[in-house]
């Protein structure tokens, strides 16, 4: 351990003060006798702090019990999505090194999102979702008018989320630890049901780990005047009533190795499937006329019920000087046609004894989905699937962050972090017909983010 | 669907690049019965470092993995499993 | 007066003063004790000398752990119940809490249990993991509950006043000493030391250490006019295996010696007791030993 050069510790200083107080408090004039003591006299507690540094702290949360709480609020420009998020958890960290914890989560959203439709120089008259806005008559259907030149956007939407995760974490024997977790998410239109399970084993000095663990989800999609039927057009009617759902398995491989004093590295394989309704039940795409670029009708998107992704991450921590990096890269692909990079670097770097900023930066690139249009032309065969969401669009994204955090005490710590994502779509729209032709279709947007927290420990 | 896979064009080189350093990594970590990479128990003293566990802050995790499951395509990565919401 | 210089070889000490100056030796924790005082009475020396071997042996009577009559040895039986100290140790537990805090962590005296495991005799036993593992949970003063004056271990783990006990003692007997006489007088413990004050005249004390090794017979004199010295170091507790020597500074917090720490450290001081929390800490920094008696301005003097 090497404590900081840069700054003037006042270890000294401050060891003096005490040594002073103490032998002030049983100084030679005081009668040395065995009598219980009802206070003791100690030094301002100010000059001691300031000598300690937090920078190194190693301890562990062994016997305390953890509590975090934490805000997020996130804007998309343009108008589009706001969220507040809270979040609150507390962890209960056992003698013997096992751990519970749980959380919730709220999410509340308002804003707006695109339908998928297209721009058009005329206004373009959308049948709005049922479930869009607080509170809607089943049955009843209304429309909403959009500007011209505009990508259109549903305006009024407003949503609450609530979650609650559970984790039980213990070690097992010597060198291995189990896991189980579980949680329920729940928001108007949507429920989700997850556990997993997972089982880790440390050996070579406990230099390597190696993790295995076993997901599963089961969502309920129950959108308020039903799903509509895939690719059938949007004029406010829907069909099928009912639920519907889909599942997921996942799975997750991972070693863990220090490589030497400085430098961890992990490298993790995750592969899911998941089979069931993936599809938005609130989004269009546009039929346009092949000349004029003009909407003719509107479909409601579909895609397929099922889907295999598999990524491999790589990621490291590293210490140079008294600074840490992280630095990872992730490489993801699906059966829908999706491959993706991701690259991120932070870096906490000490300020003073208690105060650190950790700026950071990620990259993201993906390729759209196979199915993944902008618009279908009038006239062609309608495809199996189609779906004009952004996510599934070629886009790539730079991430700033700087994030700062402040040690309130040796287990506590304030922090915050501003964030800024700006995607750009990559999808070429020079052979778009008519209106169309060279405009930016990308619907994604750019947003701000911050979240602030606080997370303390205590026996 | 079995489309060609259409890959970001500037990413394929440093697709392989890293495809191909995870499976450098892999074999060496394996084949070198993992006993000659690492630590003596003694010079673990910046691993104990709190600053240098794998997740220093979960709140952040947790969040930013919900922002950018809701903006993305992409699950995975450190952890299994993403979702329970219905932003994607 | 001499400056903080560092670099500067140092000599591990062995008392050679030139002046005449008479002594009083005796023998308490577990090591060779002396006052020196510059006086021609030697009846006065004699009772001074009393004074500072009857508070050597009251510190040892009461901290030692090798005493099951000890108030250390009571609080270590307490098997997990409150106990309730007087105010000597209350101000001796104060200030070890204090020194947690200055060195996060590193400085611990709940660390001793270490000992268990760790036996420094120029072998090559040195402990595995896994018997360091088991000792971890028991140590870190942060799983004490200390409110004046009641101080409550959990089970299994012990304190050690080792790290304090024989500077305190040289404090307080020096102390004791200044309150009996002006006379210019010099307290040392097995080594760590503490002067009242400059000989008659103005004149410093002139402090010898030697070195380390065998080989190197130099010797270096110190001129020392007030304040301590303390020295921290490896001369003759080690484990040698595999050609790598592990220092007996153990790090509380991983249960392991020190990473490439000095041989010895040498820190002067105002009193013994900040001297020698100075050269543990500062051959705690292991590597960064250098950088911390640096930063920490301090007059020291190590050997690599």
């Amino acid at each position: 351990m090497q404590l900081d050069s840069k700054k003037h510790k006042g270890i000294a200083s401050a060891l003096s003060l005490i040594t002073a107080g103490l032998f002030a408090a049983t100084g030679a004039q005081a009668q040395i006798n065995d009598d219980p003591v009802t206070t003791s006299p100690q030094p301002a507690s100010s000059s001691v702090q300031s000598g300690t540094d937090f920078n190194d702290d190693t301890y562990t949360d062994e016997g305390l019990i953890r509590v975090d709480a934490a805000i997020l609020v996130y804007q998309e420009d343009g108008g589009r999505v706001q969220a507040i998020e809270p979040v609150v958890g507390i962890t209960y960290n056992f003698e013997d090194d096992s751990s519970l914890s749980l959380k919730f989560t709220a999410d509340i959203l308002t804003g707006a999102s695109p339908y998928g439709a297209t721009p058009w120089q005329d206004t373009q008259t959308l049948f709005n979702p049922p479930s869009t806005g607080a509170s809607g008559s089943t049955g009843a259907v209304s429309t909403s008018d959009v500007p011209p030149d505009v990508l259109p956007l549903a305006t009024g939407f407003s949503d609450q989320r609530y979650s609650v995760d559970a984790a039980y974490k213990t070690p097992w024997g010597e060198s291995n630890t189990l896991s189980v977790s579980a949680g329920i998410s729940r928001e108007t239109d949507y429920k989700s049901f997850y556990g997993n399970v997972g089982y880790a084993h440390e050996f070579n000095q406990k230099n390597t780990t190696l993790s295995l663990s076993a997901n599963v989800e089961y969502d309920i999609s129950s959108p308020r005047g039903g799903h509509p039927t895939p690719l059938s057009i949007s004029d406010g009617t829907t069909f099928n009533l009912e639920n519907d759902h889909k599942t997921i398995f996942g799975g997750l491989i991972g070693i863990s190795q220090i490589m030497n004093r400085r430098w961890l590295a992990q490298l993790n394989y995750n592969v899911s499937t998941s089979s069931g309704y993936q599809t938005d039940p609130y989004r269009i795409i546009s039929v346009v006329d092949p000349v004029t670029g003009g909407p003719v009708r509107y479909l409601n998107e579909a895609r397929p019920r099922s889907r295999l992704r598999q990524s491999v991450y790589f990621g490291n921590k590293i210490a140079l000087w008294d600074t840490v990096t992280d630095l990872s890269a992730r490489v993801y692909r699906d059966d829908w046609g999706v491959n993706s990079l991701t690259l991120k670097l932070a870096t906490r770097v000490p300020v003073t004894n208690r105060f650190y900023v950790k700026p950071g930066v990620r990259y993201y690139a993906q390729s759209q989905a196979d199915f993944f249009n902008y618009y279908l032309l009038d006239g062609q065969v309608t495809p199996q699937f189609a779906s004009p969401d952004a996510r599934l669009d070629k886009f790539s994204a730079v991430t700033g962050s700087l994030m700062a955090g402040y040690k309130t005490s040796r287990t506590g710590e304030i922090y915050a972090r501003i964030t800024r994502y700006e995607p750009t779509g990559k999808t070429s729209t020079a052979n778009a017909p008519g209106y169309l032709s060279g405009r930016d279709l990308f619907s994604g947007t750019a947003s701000t983010s911050m979240i602030v927290g606080y997370t303390y420990a205590f026996k | 669907m079995k489309n060609e896979t259409h890959y970001p064009r500037s990413t394929t080189p440093v697709l392989r690049a890293i495809a191909l350093v995870s499976l450098v990594f892999v074999i060496s970590v394996v084949l070198s019965g993992c006993s000659s990479i690492g630590v003596q128990p003694w010079e673990r003293d910046i691993m104990a470092k709190r600053d240098m566990q794998p997740i220093t802050h979960p709140m952040i995790v947790s969040v930013d993995d919900h922002i950018y499951f809701s903006k993305e395509a992409s699950t995975g990565g450190k952890s299994a499993s993403g979702g329970g919401c219905g932003c994607n | 007066m001499t400056k903080a210089v560092l670099g500067f070889q140092v000599w591990r000490k062995n008392m050679m003063i030139k002046t005449d100056i008479q002594i009083h030796a005796f023998r308490a924790m577990a090591s060779p004790c002396e006052l020196r005082v510059e006086c021609n009475d030697p009846k006065t020396v004699w009772q001074l000398g009393a004074i500072v071997e009857a508070e050597a042996k009251r510190i040892e009577a009461k901290y030692s752990r090798y005493r099951d009559d000890s108030i250390l040895s009571q609080i270590n039986a307490a098997k997990g119940a409150p106990v309730e100290v007087d105010r000597e140790t209350a101000g001796l537990l104060d200030y070890a809490a204090h020194c947690y805090a200055l060195s996060a962590g590193q400085f611990d005296i709940t660390s001793g249990i270490l000992r268990r495991v760790w036996r420094f005799d120029g072998s090559d036993h040195v402990p595995n993991e896994r018997d360091i593992e088991r000792l971890l949970p028991l140590i870190g003063w942060d799983k004490i509950i200390w409110e004046a004056p009641y101080l409550t271990l959990k089970k299994g783990m012990e304190i050690d006043f080792g790290g304090l006990g024989k500077e305190y003692a040289v404090d307080r007997a020096l102390l004791l000493v200044q309150e009996a006489t002006q006379r210019p007088a010099l307290v040392n413990f097995g080594g760590d030391l503490r002067v009242s004050g400059p000989l008659r005249g103005e004149k410093p004390w002139q402090i010898t250490l030697q070195s380390v090794d065998n080989h190197n017979k130099r010797d270096g004199v110190l001129a020392v006019t007030q304040g301590a010295l303390a020295t921290s170091g490896d001369a003759q507790r080690f484990l040698l295996k595999d050609g790598v020597r592990y220092s007996h500074i153990l790090d509380p917090r991983t249960g392991w010696p020190v990473h490439n720490p000095p041989r010895s450290i040498t820190v002067s001081a105002a009193t013994c007791m900040e001297a020698g929390i100075l050269s543990t800490l500062a051959m705690l920094q292991g590597e960064g030993a250098e950088e911390f008696l640096s930063t920490e301005k301090l007059r020291a003097w190590f050997i690599r």
